[in-house]
C-alpha cells in the first residue's frame, strides 16, 4: 500500500532532499576522488554480504542479518532514482521523433499517450481508485472508475499482448530448429537424431514404438534389451548426455561469476568502470 | 538466508578459490602475463561490425534483460569493446535496455568507448535507449529496433530468458549478423540455433580479458583455470572413491572412503 498523509510526503521530501545533495556533492568531487568514493562503497556493500554470509549464525541469523531490508532499501532507493532518468530518456526521445517526423513517428505517439495513461490511472488507482473518469453517456457506455480503466488498461491492455508476444515464440522455434536441424555438418546430424530420439521418446506415439520390447523377462528378471526403448533412449540421452555437459557449462560460469564479482567487489577490474586514474 | 556454518566445507572452498584467483590476478599484475587460447565468437566482433558499415546500417546491442548485475556489467565491459570498433569505423550503435540503472551506466560505457576511439561526437543521446521494464514489452521494442533500423549487426550479451528466440530469429529474419553469450545455459541452444557465433559457458566472462589483453583480466581467467583443475581433482577423488566402495565393503580402507565420500557429499 502507498505511504499517505503530511508525515509520509514530508521524509519523501527530505529523503530527495538529501539524495540530492549526495548527487551534487558526488559531481563536485574531483574525478580521481568520486573513483575512490564509488570503490570505497562498492567494497563496503560486498563486505556487508560477506561478512554476513561468513559470521556464525547457529540459529539461521547473526546480528547483521536484520540490516538486509535496510541494505535492500538502499539499493531500491537507487533505483528509484534511475526510472527517473530511464523515463526522461525514453520520452525525449520519442518527443524528438515526433517533432522531426521521423520514420516511424506513428508509433512514438502510441507511446507517449499510453505511457501518460498509465501513468495516469495508475496513481490513480492507487490513491483515489473510485473516483469517476469516465462519465455515463447514454446507453452507449457506463461510467468507469479508476481501478476499472487500470485493469482495463493493464490486465485487458498490456498483460494480453505480453502473452501475445510469448506466444510468437512457438513459431521461432519451429523456424530456428527447422535451420539446426539442416543436415550440413556431422554435429548438425547428431544434433539432429538426439532431438529426434529425445522429441519422440516423449510422446505416446513414440513409445508405442518400441514397446514390444518387455522391461521384465519371462523369469522376472530385468530385461537387458529394454535400454534400447525409445524412451529409455532418450532419458538416457538427457541424464547421462546433457546434464553433464550443463554441469560442466555450469561450473565454468559459476567460477567466472565469482572471479568477476571478485574482481569488481576489490575494485581490481581495470576496464569501462574503474580505469587506470583510479 | 544461506550462511557458511551451515556447510564449512563448501563455504571454505569458496575462499580457497577466490585466493587462487586473487593470487593469480596479483602475480598477472607484476607482470606474468599468461596466454589465453582464441575464442572465435569473440574475433567476428570486428568482421560483423566493418560488414554492418559497409552496408551503412547501425549495429545493436542488448545486455540482457536482468538488472544491473555481474551479469550485465560483464556484458557491458563487452560492449565497450564492440562500441571502439563501431566508434572506429564510424557506424552507429544503439542498446537497448530494460533496467533504467543499467541505462545509465551503459550511457557512460559508450559514451567513454567512443572517447577512447577519438569519435566522441559520434555518440548521440538517443543510442541508449530505455524501453521498458516489462520482459515481453521489451522483446517487442527490440524487435521493432532491429526490423525498422534494418541492423545489420546484432549483439546479444547477458541475462537473457524466453525473449532470447525473439531477439535473435528477428536478427535472423533482417540479415543481421549476430554474435551472443548469455549464463542462462537453458537459452544457449536456442542462440546457437538462431546465431552466427555463440560464446559458450566461461567465454562469457573470458570475452573482457581476451578483448582487452589487460593484464589483471588474463590473471582472473587462468585463476578461474586453475580452480577448475581443483574442482576436477575432487570431483576425480569422489568418482574413485565411490568406485573402490562398489569393491571393498568392510575393513579400514572402507571406513576411511565412506568418511571421504560423506565429507565431499553437498549437503
Amino acid at each position: 500500500m502507498p505511504g499517505h498523509g503530511a508525515a509520509y510526503f514530508g521524509k519523501l521530501a527530505f529523503g530527495l532532499v538529501v539524495m540530492f545533495a549526495i548527487l551534487a556533492g558526488l559531481q563536485a568531487a574531483p574525478r580521481r576522488s568520486r573513483k575512490i568514493i564509488i570503490a570505497f562503497f562498492t567494497f563496503l556493500g560486498g563486505l556487508y554480504f560477506a561478512l554476513e554470509f561468513f559470521y556464525p549464525a547457529p540459529s539461521g541469523e547473526n546480528f547483521l542479518t536484520g540490516y538486509q531490508p535496510l541494505v535492500a532499501g538502499l539499493g531500491a532507493v537507487i533505483g528509484s532514482f534511475a526510472i527517473g532518468l530511464g523515463v526522461f530518456s525514453l520520452v525525449q526521445l520519442h518527443l524528438r521523433t515526433l517533432s522531426r517526423l521521423r520514420p516511424g513517428w506513428g508509433y512514438s505517439i502510441v507511446l507517449l499517450v499510453s505511457f501518460v495513461a498509465m501513468t495516469v490511472f495508475g496513481l490513480m488507482n492507487e490513491y483515489s481508485p473510485n473516483a469517476t473518469v469516465i462519465p455515463t453517456v447514454g446507453g452507449l457506455w457506463q461510467s468507469q472508475n479508476a481501478h476499472g480503466m487500470f485493469r482495463f488498461l493493464f490486465s485487458g491492455g498490456l498483460s494480453n499482448l505480453g502473452s501475445a508476444t510469448f506466444s510468437i515464440i512457438a513459431f521461432y522455434i519451429a523456424s530456428a530448429a527447422y535451420r539446426a536441424f539442416r543436415l550440413r555438418s556431422i554435429e548438425a546430424t547428431l544434433l539432429m537424431a538426439a532431438a529426434l530420439i529425445v522429441m519422440v521418446g516423449s510422446v505416446s506415439f513414440g513409445t508405442a514404438l518400441t514397446a514390444g520390447i518387455h522391461p521384465k523377462l519371462t523369469d522376472g528378471s530385468e530385461n537387458p534389451w529394454a535400454n534400447l526403448r525409445i524412451e529409455n533412449i532418450a532419458q538416457w540421452l538427457l541424464m547421462e548426455v546433457n546434464t553433464p555437459a550443463q554441469r560442466g557449462i555450469l561450473f565454468g560460469l559459476t567460477l567466472g561469476l565469482l572471479a568477476t564479482s571478485l574482481r569488481y567487489w576489490l575494485s581490481l577490474e581495470r576496464g569501462a568502470y574503474f580505469d587506470k586514474e583510479l | 538466508m544461506q550462511h557458511a556454518s551451515e556447510n564449512w566445507w563448501v563455504s571454505g572452498l569458496v575462499v580457497l578459490l577466490s585466493l587462487i584467483i586473487i593470487g593469480k590476478v596479483l602475480s598477472a599484475q607484476r607482470g606474468r602475463v599468461p596466454f589465453i587460447r582464441r575464442i572465435p565468437g569473440l574475433n567476428a566482433i570486428d568482421e560483423a561490425v566493418g560488414r554492418a558499415t559497409e552496408m551503412g546500417r547501425p549495429v545493436m546491442m542488448v545486455p540482457g534483460i536482468s538488472g544491473l548485475d555481474v551479469v550485465t556489467l560483464q556484458a557491458l565491459s563487452i560492449f565497450s569493446y564492440v562500441a571502439r570498433a563501431v566508434a572506429r569505423f564510424g557506424n552507429k550503435s544503439i542498446m537497448a535496455t530494460i533496467d533504467p540503472i543499467v541505462t545509465g551506466v551503459a550511457e557512460e560505457t559508450l559514451r567513454d568507448a567512443y572517447a577512447d576511439a577519438g569519435r566522441p561526437e559520434l555518440f548521440e543521446e538517443g543510442d541508449v535507449r530505455y524501453l521498458t521494464g516489462q520482459q515481453f514489452a521489451f522483446a517487442t521494442g527490440v524487435a521493432g529496433i532491429l526490423i525498422r533500423e534494418k541492423v545489420a549487426a546484432s549483439f546479444l550479451f547477458g541475462a537473457f530468458y524466453a525473449e532470447s528466440l525473439i531477439f535473435a530469429e528477428v536478427g535472423q529474419q533482417v540479415g543481421a549478423i549476430q554474435v551472443a553469450g548469455t549464463t542462462q545455459t537453458n537459452q544457449i541452444p536456442f542462440l546457437i540455433a538462431a546465431c552466427d557465433y555463440v560464446v559458450i559457458g566461461d567465454e562469457f566472462y573470458a570475452a573482457s580479458a581476451y578483448l582487452s589483453r589487460d593484464p589483471t583480466l588474463l590473471g582472473s581467467i587462468v585463476g578461474q583455470d586453475y580452480c577448475k583443475l581443483l574442482l576436477l581433482g575432487i570431483i576425480l577423488i569422489g568418482i574413485i572413491s565411490t568406485s573402490l566402495l562398489t569393491l571393498i565393503h568392510g575393513g579400514p580402507v572402507a571406513h576411511l572412503l565412506h568418511t571421504l565420500v560423506d565429507f565431499l557429499k553437498v549437503k
